[in-house]
């Protein structure tokens, strides 16, 4: 979209995240003794850092960082999968948990049952949103996806891609206002990660997606956030046009 | 409360198990036979040998003690064990995280897998009360208040099941933690013996506990007796209380430190 940069950060803001921090209490690494099993000790992981930012209606945000910078764990709160140490995470003013058929998750190709068929997991997840008219969005879905040859077998028979393209056309089944992608096209082949862009560009949603894929932030998003330590190291308005330094997210990984 | 995500739920689960038929069967028919026969040998060797009767329990009507008492373990069995090992199952698939985030309540997702799980055990539900028609002539009346009765039995072991579930999600420590409290709860639940038969000082325990007034009130009524409208009480209030807990439990447990171990 061609905005001035700057334009979506003055927007009111669809996804709102202030000050928010999440520490996980981790086993210390043994020494394999008996003593490290039967008493272990744990210290405390911050995952998330004081991290603050807001996603305007109709903008693609994008999350920039290496394995293990807080990535998935600001989506797992906002998706309302985590609660937060302190800060809050708010879809449209409100706790995701009162949100929840207004978000759209894709967290890799989980939640996709590969036990029953394709048109069965988007027919259950239908019914679980209450969505209307299920076989023609179904329908819908499943043709601009590519998959409508396919919906009738199980999923334990997809490939990768398949299985990719149903959990993004899971998220969608409800038509939601905010899409949360964790890492959408890790993992597949050019072309199937090129459909999953286009129809990510195309969905006129706001969007929160994270990557560690440079090339893919700045092909999305509007904007991008660069997460380290998880912490906010850097804001980049402009990202097509940015260069964003060499190495930056993989200089932890 | 949707009764149709309550159903998306179940029918999602009954598609799954259908592709399993074995373990229908296992865990249908074989499983609570397992659980009864047993008990079958011991009450039949007993009546044999001239016992006249154990508290309620006599020579004409043992047999169909004993299939409610399946049909109990068969509840408490799918409550305790199964519900909470879809989960870990599905925790492990990774798709539990989709119902997690998805508008369905927590009661919704409690009945929804209720539901689901109690397939396996309608052969014995059959099985039991044909027994008791064919056995103890029980008017229809009674039948329609034993299968409420087994309803509400359900519901609150499924409270309670849905308990020890939600901590699973998030440590699977919690499986072996709370095995011990099915185990005393198990036995203080008197499914295939009277209260008579315990020693006195358990009595008390066994009182207290909800799970034990329900199998009461539905073998009063199965056997031909009288009604027990206190123990009938006492289930109705656990069972409010209980499945509200537990499906409260089961949708806020997990978020604190959120699903771990896979």
């Amino acid at each position: 979209m061609n905005v001035s940069p700057g334009f979506w950060a003055r927007l009111t803001p669809m996804i709102q995240v202030t000050n928010l921090k999440k520490a996980f209490r981790t086993k210390l690494s043994g020494q394999g003794t008996i003593q490290s099993v039967l008493f272990p000790k744990y210290q405390s992981f911050q995952a998330v850092d004081d991290v603050s930012f807001g996603v305007a209606q109709g903008e693609i945000l994008g999350l920039l960082g290496p394995n293990g910078a807080g990535k998935t764990t600001i989506i797992k709160i906002l998706a309302g999968l985590l609660q937060p140490t302190s800060g809050s995470a708010l879809i449209d003013g409100m706790p995701a948990e009162r949100q929840r058929a207004r978000i759209g998750l894709v967290l890799g190709s989980t939640m996709i049952y590969n036990r029953i068929t394709g048109y069965e997991n988007l027919e259950y997840y239908a019914d679980l949103y209450g969505v209307d008219r299920v076989k023609e969005r179904i329908g819908s879905l499943a043709e601009s996806l590519g998959l409508t040859f396919r919906m009738g077998e199980y999923v334990e028979h997809y490939s990768t891609g398949m299985k990719a393209k149903l959990a993004y056309a899971r998220a969608l089944i409800a038509d939601p206002d905010v899409l949360i992608l964790d890492e959408p096209t890790l993992g597949l082949d050019i072309k199937v990660a090129r459909d999953i862009r286009k129809a990510i560009l195309n969905s006129g949603k706001t969007v929160l997606i994270t990557t560690h894929c440079t090339e893919e932030a700045q092909e999305l998003s509007d904007r991008v956030i660069i997460l380290k330590n998880g912490r906010i190291s850097k804001t980049m308005c402009d990202p097509q046009t940015a260069e964003i330094e060499s190495g930056i997210i993989n200089e932890d990984a | 409360m949707k009764t149709r995500r309550i159903l998306a739920i179940a029918k999602r689960g009954l598609l799954i198990k259908l592709r399993y038929k074995w373990d229908f069967v296992v865990k249908g028919v074989l499983n609570p036979v397992k659980n009864g026969i047993g008990f079958f040998v011991v009450y039949s060797g007993f009546f044999g040998a001239g016992a006249v009767h154990i508290g309620p329990v006599d020579r004409s009507n043992y047999l169909v003690y004993l299939m409610f008492g399946m049909i109990f373990h068969s509840f408490f069995n799918k409550a305790f064990v199964d519900c909470s090992e879809v989960f870990l199952r599905e925790k492990f698939w990774q798709t539990i995280q989709g119902l997690l985030v998805s508008p369905a309540k927590g009661y919704e997702i409690l009945l929804g897998y209720g539901l689901v799980e109690v397939i396996d055990s309608v052969p014995i539900i059959v099985a039991a009360l044909a027994i008791s028609v064919v056995v103890v002539q029980l008017s229809i009346v009674k039948l329609l208040a034993v299968v409420a009765l087994l309803g509400l039995l359900y519901l609150l072991l499924l409270g309670i099941g849905f308990i020890r579930a939600g901590f699973i999600l998030s440590d699977e420590n919690a499986a072996s933690f709370f095995m011990p409290f099915s185990w005393v709860l198990f036995f203080l639940s008197c499914f295939y013996y009277p209260i008579q038969s315990i020693p006195t000082f358990f009595h008390p325990l066994i009182l207290a506990n909800p799970v034990y007034h329900a199998g009461l009130a539905i073998t009063s009524v199965a056997l031909g007796g009288d009604v027990q409208w206190t123990s009938i009480g006492y289930l109705a209030v656990c069972c409010v209380v209980f499945s509200t807990v537990g499906a409260l439990t089961c949708a806020k447990v997990w978020k604190r430190e959120g699903i771990q171990g896979y």
